[in-house]
């Protein structure tokens, strides 16, 4: 039965000092705590669900407030450091992350279901952006302003929040917890992280790390369970912010919550991302683009290609090498080194997948790709050929591996196009002019805009976030990510 | 309603005021030299008199730097809060649009400039100097830095007494893009123009008096270069920053007199700017700014585009282009509305641009070869018509040397990295054109190219904010924004114990 298939499988796969009595707890003050509650829950592999990986503390209110006032009693023990010595600490835990990529990695394939392959591109992704916020320590942290007297100095120091809570997605478990938990403790906050359930013994890997690295007791916490059962405890006092990586039903109630709180809110929402293709493009590369953005991770990325717009003549070329790369893909389990396409991470997003495969197969024309295994949360790559329709549907979010569509005429109705969506996170044009290039980049509404490369991906240390209800108008990841972790304190020194 | 018709341009303005006199402005007063020494300035359209010039020499530039020095140490300037000298450097702006259409006549009189465009674009431009800097030492923050023992401030004080040196081509509007900065960071100025260009200077050291500028704060000398208030002024012990913008040979001579007192120095030199020309681009819009770039003020343009590329598939269809486009440079009388090009600065001049005009027509292919214009009003003069010479290879000396006069040499290349390898062939590297729709290109020329201004798909687009110099022998430093605060200013790095 599933419990020993567990131990066989998963034993070397979960940190040490994690687990009691075969349960992953919570880590509160600097140790495991045992569950006060009954309620666990189990993860499972998407690519063969009956199997068992762990079993995960659900916290109760009790617990998480027990996490946020952990954090809050740790405040001083960590502020009180040099921003250096907190730099250091940071660069230790992206050693240890990095030293022990392969078995986080393979934790998080077996547990959200994404290529092993990609799994060990996030945890290096993970160690980059780690190195990078720690580098922000050499970067001015504070002004100094021209007085309206001689003999005063106008002047900022930038302090920390107090307590942060973090509120982490599923889809990457390593990256999005490190880039929100990394800055946050940089800037001298205390945390309580709260990872995705399904995601819970990959977030735990990240959590180990940076306590081994040397954070101090009660300065990073971590509590397993569910949002919506435990929010409303996380978002209240002493706790003094928060940020969100999530889907925007639940990041407009953990805003709401959070400014009946009074806490600083930062959440990073959904996308529906546009692809435009002019006729001058290099077809070859948007082709390897536009699959590459919209079927990596099964396409569930919020940056993941979701509507392809492309001048008329081209369109029927790219679609067909659209058609030829899908058809090429290998659906399998992500632990397969042949592996293309793995699973969805859930029975829930796969139902949400087919459901809206259906919806979108009433107004346009749907095709699907690749055989599906006999188990596992499988989908097929879909493409959605839709020629001139315009529909609200195409501008809603979808969690998975499919992309519509559309013939337009030119740049302009392309780029009105590619806007015709709630969302703004990031956007691609294909082409080889200059001037197509400077325009779109104008006259997209998108946080990220690409030239000639796919929606996806970041550097790790450049800003990234949404326009329009795809952020709450913050960045994260670098400096600007850096901001929204501190305030600032104006000093008037009168000589 | 009855429809007026305003003409909001100013009358033609004459050339008949009298000759009169400028002088040194020191210490807040206008001062002859001690001797009575001058010399003449004379109106390039005629080259008659139009100014008598106090000639300056080592009594001058000894007075000017003791006052600015004085100013500097004692007096309220340097340490006036910066949105006080911000006041009062607007004030100064406001009094040059004021006094816009005086600035723009005694210009054109000066060295030539077309009336219209000075009114248009340069004298504008010099109070927007005063303003945008002003602004900027109002809001540039400074940094603070915490470590484990210390927490760092760092302040921009500013440096001291600057000696500025401006060149003749822009008058007003390169001498305001030193003082401007210099000013607004707290520092004080000692000015010698161009001997060919001293009238704005003299009627701005006046203003600047009567909007409450300090005396001493801004001091104009006039001379010459050699043996006169120019390196007098760059070798007082008192002076603790020379900006230079004139020729590079000039530039040796400063940096040489700056190395005794180890004086910072910023210069912005010569240049012989390539314009690369592929096939891919707007040819018209190409055509266009590729002439603006180099008949601009009869190619009097430290940052003309002198030297074109044209990629050889179009190089013949691109020659004609340019041909057709050139014969809107109409060229004529500074104070005439239709002149697009003036008279060359001085008699001199003329014929040091007509030798290398005789040397490139001499066995290259004339495309349209400038001559002296036939027109009578125009026969006493500097006047010189555009010059376009094609199929002129790089080790000509119309391809190597700085002309600074209407003549552009152009070549063809085969491809983008022959064309770039032609364009970075050269001591100098202050700016550089090109023209492309190609997205990949545009990227890859503009970072091969070695030059402090690229221009894509245009010429002379200036943002204040951003660095403005050049490399080689084409300058020493960058003005502009922070980059102007890092010469203007010494930074101080205050450590408080933790």
């Amino acid at each position: 039965m599933p419990s020993d298939q567990m131990t066989a499988v998963t034993a070397d796969l979960v940190p040490a000092g994690s687990v009691i009595d075969g349960v992953l707890c919570n880590y509160v003050g600097g140790r495991p705590k045992e569950p006060r509650g009954s309620e666990v829950f189990d993860n499972v592999n998407p690519a063969s669900p009956r199997q068992r990986l762990i079993q995960v503390v659900r916290s109760t209110v009790g617990e998480a407030r027990e996490a946020v006032a952990a954090a809050a009693a740790a405040r001083t023990s960590w502020s009180s450091l040099t921003p250096l010595q907190r730099a250091d600490v940071l660069r230790r835990s992206a050693r240890l992350l990095s030293e022990r990529a392969d078995t986080v990695a393979l934790a998080m394939t077996l547990e959200e279901g994404k290529p092993v392959a990609e799994a060990r591109g996030e945890v290096a992704r993970a160690v980059e952006v780690i190195d990078a916020t720690a580098a922000l320590v050499y970067q001015p942290t504070g002004e100094i302003f021209a007085p309206r007297r001689p003999e005063q100095w106008l002047m900022t120091n930038h302090v920390p929040l107090g307590v942060v809570v973090i509120i982490a997605p599923w889809n990457f478990p390593v990256l999005i917890p490190a880039w929100k938990i990394a800055p946050a403790l940089l800037a001298g906050n205390t945390v309580v992280v709260k990872p995705a359930e399904l995601t819970s013994l990959t977030a735990s890997h990240l959590v180990s790390v940076f306590h081994e690295a040397g954070v101090p007791p009660g300065v990073l916490n971590v509590v397993y369970g569910s949002g919506s059962q435990i929010g409303p405890a996380l978002l209240a006092p002493p706790a003094a912010a928060v940020s969100f990586t999530g889907g925007n039903e639940a990041g407009t109630a953990i805003a709401l919550a959070a400014v009946s709180a009074h806490m600083k809110f930062q959440l990073e929402l959904g996308g529906n991302n546009p692809v435009l293709v002019l006729a001058d493009a290099d077809l070859d590369v948007a082709v390897r683009e536009i699959v590459a953005g919209a079927v990596s991770a099964t396409g569930q990325k919020c940056t993941a290609t979701r509507r392809v717009f492309a001048e008329r003549d081209v369109l029927p070329d790219l679609v067909d090498g659209v058609r030829a790369s899908l058809a090429s893909k290998r659906l399998a389990p992500g632990t397969d080194p042949n592996c293309d396409v793995a699973p969805l991470v859930s029975d829930g997003a796969r139902g949400d997948y087919l459901a809206a495969v259906a919806r979108l197969g009433r107004i346009a024309d749907v095709e699907q790709f690749g055989d599906l295994p006999d188990d596992g949360f499988f989908v097929r790559p879909s493409i959605v050929t839709c020629g001139d329709v315009e529909a609200p549907e195409f501008g809603d979010e979808i969690f998975g591996p499919l992309m519509s569509v559309f013939a337009v005429d030119d740049l302009e109705e392309g780029i009105r196009r590619c806007n015709q969506t709630q969302y703004g996170l990031s956007a691609s044009l294909f082409s080889a002019s200059l001037a197509s290039a400077l325009r779109f980049t104008e006259g997209v509404d998108a946080g990220m805009i690409h030239i000639n490369s796919q929606t996806t991906g970041g550097e790790p240390h450049i800003p990234f976030g949404g326009m329009k209800h795809s952020s709450s108008f913050s960045r994260e990841v670098g400096r600007h990510g850096l901001e929204f972790f501190s305030q600032i304190k104006t000093v008037y020194l009168e000589g | 309603m009855t429809e007026t018709h305003v003409d909001s341009r100013p009358a033609t303005p004459s050339r008949d005021r009298p000759v009169f006199e400028i002088r040194h402005f020191i210490d807040g007063e206008e001062v002859s030299t001690s001797d009575e020494s001058y010399f003449t300035s004379a109106d390039p359209h005629d080259n008659r008199p139009f100014a008598t010039v106090a000639l300056g020499g080592a009594a001058e530039v000894d007075h000017a730097v003791t006052a600015a020095r004085r100013a500097f140490d004692q007096g309220p300037w340097p340490r006036m809060a910066p949105t006080e000298r911000a006041g009062l450097l607007d004030g100064l702006a406001a009094a040059i649009e004021r006094d816009a259409e005086e600035f723009a006549y005694l210009e054109a009189r000066d060295v030539g400039r077309p009336f219209q465009e000075l009114l248009a674009r340069d004298i504008p431009r010099s109070a927007h100097n005063f303003r945008f800097f002003a602004e900027q030492a109002k809001l540039a923050a400074d940094e603070s830095l915490s470590s484990a023992a210390a927490r760092t401030y760092v302040r921009y004080d500013p440096a001291g007494v600057v000696a500025a040196i401006s060149p003749w081509n822009f008058p007003l509007m390169l001498a305001t893009w030193k003082i401007a900065p210099a000013l607004a960071f707290g520092n004080t100025v000692v000015l010698k123009p161009a001997e060919q260009s001293p009238a704005t200077a003299a009627h701005l050291a006046r203003i600047s008096a009567e909007v409450g500028l300090p005396p001493g704060v801004l001091n104009v000398v006039h001379g010459f270069g050699p043996d006169s208030a120019g390196e007098a002024l760059t070798r007082h012990p008192g002076v603790d920053r020379i900006t230079f913008t004139g020729e590079t040979a000039t530039g040796r001579a400063i940096m040489a007199a700056a190395a005794t007192n180890l004086v910072p120095l910023s210069f912005e030199l010569g240049g012989k700017s390539p314009n690369l020309v592929f096939a891919d681009a707007d040819l018209e819009v190409a055509a266009r700014e590729s002439l603006r770039g180099i008949f601009w003020n009869a190619g009097q343009v430290c940052v003309a585009g002198s030297r074109m590329y044209v990629e050889h598939t179009i190089y013949d269809e691109f020659l004609s282009l340019l041909d057709r486009a050139a014969a809107e440079y109409v060229v004529g009388d500074p104070l005439d509305a239709a002149t697009r090009v003036g008279p060359l600065v001085s008699p001199e001049h003329r014929e040091r641009v007509e030798s290398y005009v005789d040397e490139a027509a001499d066995g290259h292919r004339v495309v349209r070869l400038g001559v002296r214009p036939q027109a009578p009003e125009l026969a006493a003069g500097n006047y010189l018509e555009p010059t376009i010479i094609a199929d002129v290879p790089n080790t000509a000396r119309c391809m190597r040397e700085e002309i600074f006069g209407p003549v552009l040499s152009v070549a063809s290349f085969a491809d983008e990295a022959e064309g770039v390898q032609l364009a970075n062939d050269t001591a100098y590297g202050l700016a550089a054109m090109l023209f492309t729709s190609d997205l990949r290109r545009a990227e890859r020329v503009s970072a091969a190219l070695r030059a402090g201004n690229v221009w894509v798909n245009c010429f002379f687009h200036r943002d204040l904010r951003a660095p403005f110099g050049g490399s080689g022998i084409s300058g020493i430093g960058r003005e502009g924004g922070l980059h102007s605060r890092e010469f203007f200013t010494e930074a101080k790095a205050v450590a408080y114990a933790l």
